[in-house]
Parts: C-alpha cells; structure tokens; sequence
C-alpha cells in the first residue's frame, strides 16, 4: 500500500535543530495523531510530511517516490495541509473559499463533480448554512470548519481507491467541545475511506478515542509510537508532558481515559531545586 | 407582503445579482467614455460624425471627408486607446499587486516602477539637453529610458529582497520603498541641477499626460501592455489562491515563488511602458480595484477583467474632463486623477470603517 513516510530527518531552522532523526508513518486508513507540548516540533513535522520544509538528512517518501521529486501540481492532489493559522483577510463568500481546495483539479476534473466535492465538504463540516456568508465575518470557529473544509474538498474522490493524505495541524485549536468531537469523528470516517489521516492534537483523550496511531514528540525526537492504549501510558506523559496523571476507566464503554492529577509536576521541581539551594 | 418577494428575498443573493451586472455595466461606461472620448476635442464634431467615421472605417468605404477622418483617427483615437489601455494596465496591476501582498493598499508603485521610471525620464530629460540631443532624440528616448529604468528598478527591488532563496512579500515591500527613495533623490538631483526649459518638461512629465500621442509613440508601449491584459485569465485563479495565504497556495499545487516573480515582472514591464508615454498617473491602480473589489468582492475571476474595464473608462473619462474643463488648456490628468481620487478614497475608507469591514 503506498503510504507516506518521514526517516531519519533533521530539520533546522535558524540556529536551532527543530527535528532530530524523525521519523514517522501514515498508509490509507489510518488516523495518525501527533502529540507532544508546545515547541517539540509537531507542526514541522507535519510540514516536512507535506513537502512545504525542506530536510537537510533523510528523506519524504509517497510510496517509492520522493516527495521533493514531485511537482508541487501534482504533489497538491496527493495531499492537502491544513496550516494552524489561518490567514485569508479577504471577504470572500464561504462557498468559494471551499471551492479553492479543489483549484488542483480545476482541469482534470468536470465542474459537476468539483462542485459535489464542495458540497460534501460542506455538509461534512456542518456549515452548508454558513454557504452564502462572508468568511472574514464569521467567529475563529466557524473560519477553522471552512478551512477544514477547503482540505476536505481537495481530498475527495468521486472513487476511494487513490491514495491521498490530509494533514491537519491542530484542527480543532478554535472548536467547542462538540465541534472538536465531531472534526475528529469525521477525521476517521475519512480514514476509513482510504485517506491517511495526520492530526496534531493536543487532547490525549481526543486523540485515545480516535486515532488509530499515535506518534509522540518531545523536543524534536520522537520518543514514542504505536497504538494509543499501549503508547500513552502516565509514566510516558510525566516524560513528555511533564505532568503526573491517571488512568481511569470509562464506567460506560471501559476505555481508559487520561486524568491529569492536578499535582503538577513542573511546580514540584522548582521546590525541590529551591530545597537543595 | 407576498409571499412571492419573501421567497424572492430568500433566493436571490443581491451580491450575485451585483457580480452579473458589474462586467456589463463597466462595459457599457467603458464605450461611452470612447465614445465622449472621441467626440470632445478643440474641432466641433457631433457623435454622428463620429459613428460615420469609425463605420467608415471599419467598412472600409472611404467615403468621409478626410479631415474628420484624420481628426478622429489619427489625433482622438490613439489617444483614446493609450488612455484606455494605460488606464487598464494600471488598474490590473495595482489588483495584482494587491493579491501578492495580501494588502488592498499595495499600489503599482510599490515595486519601485515608477520611481525607477521616473529618475531615468528625469535624467533623460536634463542630461540630454545638456548634451544638446535634438527634441525629437529625446522625444524617442525618453519612453525608452524610462520604460528600462522601471525595469531595472524592479529587478534590483526583487534582487535584494530575496533572501535564503525565499522572496517575503515584506522584503519587497521595505527594498521598494528604499529603491524609491533612491529614485526620489534622483530625480530630486536632476530638479536641481536643471534650466527653466528642463525643470518646464520634467514637471509636465511628472504630472501625467495623454496628449502628444500617436500612432508611432504609442504602439510599442501598447503591445507591452496588453501582455498583461492578455495574461489575466491565466493568473485570476492562483491570485484567488495567493489571497488564501502563501503556504495555503503553496499546497494547492502553486509554485508561489515562480508566480511572484511572474506577476512582478508582468506589472513592471506593463507600469513601465505606461509610465514611459503618459507619465506618472497616480490613484487610478489604487483606487479601481480597491472600490471594485468593495462592489464585486475579492473574486479575481471577476476582480481582474472589471479592474481592467473600469481603470480605463476611468482614464477616459478624466482626459475628457481634462481636455474640456478650460480649452485650450488641458489640465494635467495626473493632477486631475489624484484630486479626485485622493478624497473619494477618503471616503470610501471613511464609510468602510463605519460599516465595520476594513475594505
């Protein structure tokens, strides 16, 4: 199955060495979530993933082929990247700001179909009613949906067997709890339809209920991957996150779910530090 | 109320209704300013001589006398079609320029053209006397000198301006306006060091004029602009995407460097020929597509054509006023563009913030 995969890449970015030896992978079908605290490389990774950051070791693969091989034309309908922040200031109408995401294919595929997409794309994000409105006026919110939108309508197929990717970077950073939920459901619907999912998240619960991988980063390494159960154990969590937390069990369904214990840890260790001062 | 203008107040989007119109209605304003165009002038000629004339023409009968003939062909059109094309070429690239820098606000001068333009006319102009060149030398060398100096200009904007291999909108923006400082100081040096007769030239240069064309001056500077007229449809889809963000673009498959450069060079060589043979006219990239976008919306499918109808009816429609306020005299269409584009701007600015939407 072709899937994309990062190895062994290093990535610096001015003085400072972002990535260290990463590496990673997504085949069709899987919903890959990348977890890790604030600066510990998450969106770099994502952007090496979709060919936008050039790496200085190791290499970006689609199936055999490299990705820096790739024209950006046609590396533009394998793949589509949800960038963290937004940054159309224009007033264009909802409908067309979605209908930009299916610009790659303007000639290779009929109007009729391109329109379907844009369609789907909206009733998948819930803002078929926001449609007609003005996206500069909408709430940070409803702008994310559009733009998770735009990169839904790029990976639609009229037929699932293509191998394509959605990267997200922290899709659901503006979303209330319902809203998040419902990005992430959706995420692995589409994984489930052939697309290899990448999303960096930072609720572990979001990410144990979803997510089909894991991949966990700690200043710029990835220090752990695999499925969600055996990766985010508390002891890994204190590591990365530097924080203590429990593992509970759902009374409904028996998933566990993660339960930061309120002792925080960072805070802990600056007493000790003034202790042994 | 009924309940068929409910539904119909449901259904019909006014925006859409307003984006079907626009190109039509810039149409029609755009013929009617040709027409006005050709028929006002220092000879009385009514519209009827006039419809006879280019009917005459396009027939090709040659029944018309021939001093109508010559009037409306060989003085009024070339300059009706330098004032429509340089009208356009400056309306599209001030709306491409600002999809490039994601800012309404961005105008053609902004890459350093008309500054580079500028110094080498100014400097062609004084220099050029001062080696006793002939006025017709001058005549053919200053769209020459001005049209490479905006060039060269540009190209030393872009030069400095990259970086890593990477060229930041905002760097281009700070080296343009660095390069047009130089340019100013050119030019201001040129000012100083210049006779009465030079300084009389210099600043008839600088304020902007269709007058003195025809069809020898102007055919050369014309084909340079129509390469970016004729290029629209090939760029309204990736400004749309440029709009969305530089990474977002970059994603949807579009080489955003590559297209810069592309798009810089266009507006360059297209600002340069029509600022080597009308001069500076300032406003009309500025103010066209920023009050067109206001009407039609940041749509470059639609942007691009109505900025390209709507600059040159606008021209037009000035040289008109310009010709006909106090004949003889013509009032400079640089001077007149600006005085009623700055304070219309000013309000238009003015009635947006109040609206709540910042353009």
């Amino acid at each position: 199955m072709v899937s994309l995969a990062v190895r062994g890449v290093d990535v610096v970015l001015g003085s400072r060495q972002v990535l260290t030896g990463a590496s990673m992978e997504v085949s069709p079908g899987e919903l890959v979530a990348v977890l890790g605290p604030n600066g510990a490389g998450k969106s770099t990774l994502l952007n090496v993933l979709s060919g936008e950051q050039k790496v200085l070791t190791g290499d970006v693969r689609i199936g055999d082929e490299k990705l820096h091989h790739l024209s950006s034309a046609s590396l533009a309908c394998k793949r589509a990247l949800m960038p963290q922040k937004a940054s159309l200031s224009f007033p264009f109408k909802v409908k067309d700001v979605v209908a930009m995401g299916r610009d790659p294919f303007r000639a290779s595929v009929e109007v009729s179909s391109n329109r379907l997409a844009v369609d789907w794309a909206l009733q998948e994000t819930d803002i078929g009613h926001l449609a007609r409105r003005v996206y500069t006026q909408l709430s940070g919110g409803e702008q994310q949906r559009v733009q998770l939108a735009r990169v839904l309508a790029q990976v639609w197929r009229e037929a699932d067997e293509d191998a394509r990717f959605l990267l997200l970077d922290e899709p659901t950073s503006s979303l209330d709890l319902a809203h998040q939920h419902s990005v992430l459901h959706l995420a692995s619907r589409l994984a489930e339809r052939g697309v290899g999912v990448v999303a960096v998240v930072h609720d572990l619960n979001l990410a144990a209920l979803y997510a089909t991988q894991v991949v966990v980063l700690s200043k710029g390494n990835v220090v752990a991957t695999g499925a969600p159960e055996a990766v985010l154990q508390p002891s890994l969590i204190a590591d990365v996150f530097d924080l203590s937390v429990h593992r509970v069990e759902d009374p409904d369904s028996g998933r566990k779910l993660i339960v930061p214990t309120g002792n925080h840890r960072r805070s802990a260790s600056v007493i000790d530090i003034r202790r042994a001062l | 109320m009924s309940i068929l203008t409910l539904r119909a107040r449901q259904y019909v989007d006014l925006s859409e209704v307003v984006r079907a119109l626009a190109l039509p209605g810039l149409g029609l304003l755009l013929v009617a300013a040709i027409l006005t165009g050709l028929i006002s002038g220092a000879a009385d000629m009514a519209t009827w001589d006039v419809v006879s004339v280019l009917w005459d023409v396009v027939s090709g009968r040659g029944d018309v006398d021939a001093i109508s003939r010559a009037i409306i062909m060989e003085i009024r059109m070339p300059r009706v079609l330098l004032g429509g094309m340089v009208g356009a070429t400056l309306a599209v690239s001030g709306a491409v320029l600002q999809a490039l820098f994601r800012n309404p606000l961005a105008e053609p001068s902004i890459i350093g053209v008309s500054a580079g333009a500028g110094a080498a006319a100014v400097t062609t102009i004084v220099l050029g006397t001062a080696f006793g060149a002939m006025g017709a030398i001058i005549l053919y060398a200053l769209p020459v000198a001005a049209f490479a100096g905006g060039f060269v200009a540009t190209l030393i904007v872009v030069a400095i301006a990259r970086v890593n291999g990477q060229t930041p909108m905002t760097t281009i923006l700070l080296s343009g306006i660095a390069v047009a400082a130089l340019g100013g100081a050119i030019m201001g040096l040129m000012m100083f060091i210049s006779n009465d007769e030079q300084l009389r030239s210099i600043t008839f240069w600088m304020l902007g004029s269709l007058g003195g064309a025809t069809w020898t001056t102007i055919l050369p500077a014309i084909t340079i602009m129509s390469v970016i007229l004729f290029a629209m449809p090939m760029l309204m889809h990736k400004l749309n995407l440029m709009l969305l963000g530089e990474r977002e673009a970059a994603s949807l498959g579009l080489n955003v460097d590559r297209f810069k450069y592309l798009c810089v060079a266009l507006v360059a060589a297209g600002v340069g020929a029509a600022v080597a043979v009308s001069g500076t006219i300032g406003f009309v990239g500025i103010v066209v597509p920023h009050l067109l976008r206001m009407v039609v919306g940041p749509d470059h499918r639609i942007l691009l054509p109505a900025s390209a109808l709507g600059g040159a009816a606008l021209l037009l429609w000035a040289d008109v006023v310009a010709r006909t306020l106090a004949p003889p005299a013509e009032l400079p269409i640089g001077v007149l563009t600006a005085l009623l584009g700055a304070p219309f701007f000013l309000w238009l600015l003015r009635r947006a913030s109040r609206e709540g939407t910042s353009w």
